[in-house]
């Protein structure tokens, strides 16, 4: 076999194990950035209070959908967090609604009304289906949607005031985010 | 025969790896019960939050949810290549446990078995032009004296 001949072959095996890493590495992307640029999935089904409930009712306002549990820790020190950003946020166009994931609707609502975030909204997820359609890792975790019903940004962990002024409030204020 | 049989050896291993990447492709129902089949694909999807197990695995709340989910959609009679696509869909393809299975990153998988296969190529041609030298060198029997 001749240099030249050895030397194509060489090129064709590196090249063809640089083209497939390139390729499987393009198509891996980060899991916690899938959902992100995404259409939101929708968000319909029964409230913890037995309500029926359908996000679609807000299209046209921004949305922070947050997956949390009574269960959850970290949750009863967010919800007060978000109350209050509902309250402030509200009159310019943020809506939040809530995914009970994995919990018993009684106690959902009943922690709700102890730390005053009773007038947030939460779908009934008992088996976590919902929030596996969103893509949750855990909870708490929060999805902030835009008026056209994407997904914008993507917080796992509690929110926080610092992540309100950089994500939910430039949103609200953008061409897009006006009520 | 000692070339020809690693190049046999290569040219087998190639092909049955080909052969497994089609079937896992494929991910056909075959007549597996509805339950081996959601455990199945449950034990191919990685669980998000925890080290190295998979969903049949593991005992989070989010690996329960999820379960469901791959239980409910297995009822829904979706393949398990559509399960798979719905869980990559939402959680990346990283969610899955043995990714490699689409036919762009087949050649990934495929990739270290090429310089095999053409090793053993090398070593056949090398053998047989060393074989014909040797039988124009070799002396020509004159059929005795």
């Amino acid at each position: 076999m001749s240099s030249r001949t050895r030397l194509t072959v060489g090129v064709l095996a590196v090249s063809l194990t640089a083209g497939g890493t390139a390729l499987a590495m393009g198509s891996t992307g980060s899991a916690a950035d899938a959902a992100v640029g995404s259409v939101a999935p929708t968000l319909r089904g029964t409230d913890i209070r037995g309500a029926p409930i359908d996000a679609a009712r807000w299209r046209g306002q921004v949305l922070l959908v947050n997956v949390w549990a009574s269960w959850c820790a970290p949750c009863r020190e967010e919800l007060p967090v978000l109350a209050a950003a509902a309250h402030r946020l509200g009159p310019q166009g943020l809506r939040i609604v809530g995914i009970d994931f994995r919990d018993r609707d009684s106690s959902a609502a009943d922690l709700l009304r102890v730390l005053g975030a009773g007038d947030i909204p939460s779908l009934s997820d008992p088996d976590g289906r919902v929030g596996v359609d969103w893509g949750v890792f855990g909870v708490p975790e929060s999805f902030l949607v835009d008026r056209a019903g994407v997904v914008r940004a993507r917080r796992l962990g509690p929110v926080d005031p610092e992540w309100l002024r950089a994500q939910v409030e430039p949103l609200l204020a953008s061409a897009g985010g006006r009520p | 025969v000692t070339a020809r049989r690693g190049v046999g050896t290569s040219v087998l291993i190639v092909l049955l790896l080909a052969g497994a990447l089609a079937l896992v492709t494929a991910g056909g129902h075959g007549s597996r019960s509805p339950q081996a089949r959601a455990r199945a694909v449950e034990a191919q999807l990685r669980c998000p939050v925890c080290a190295g197990q998979s969903v049949a695995e593991s005992r989070t709340e989010t690996a329960a949810a999820m379960r469901a989910q791959v239980q409910a959609l297995v009822g829904e009679n979706h393949t398990d290549g559509q399960i798979r696509d719905w869980f990559s869909a939402r959680y990346g393809r990283s969610i899955l446990l043995r990714p490699a299975t689409r036919g762009s990153e087949a050649m990934l998988w495929m990739a270290p078995f090429i310089p095999a296969a053409v090793g053993g190529w090398i070593l056949l041609r090398r053998r047989r032009g060393a074989a014909a030298r040797t039988a124009a060198d070799a002396p020509v029997f004159d059929g005795g004296q």
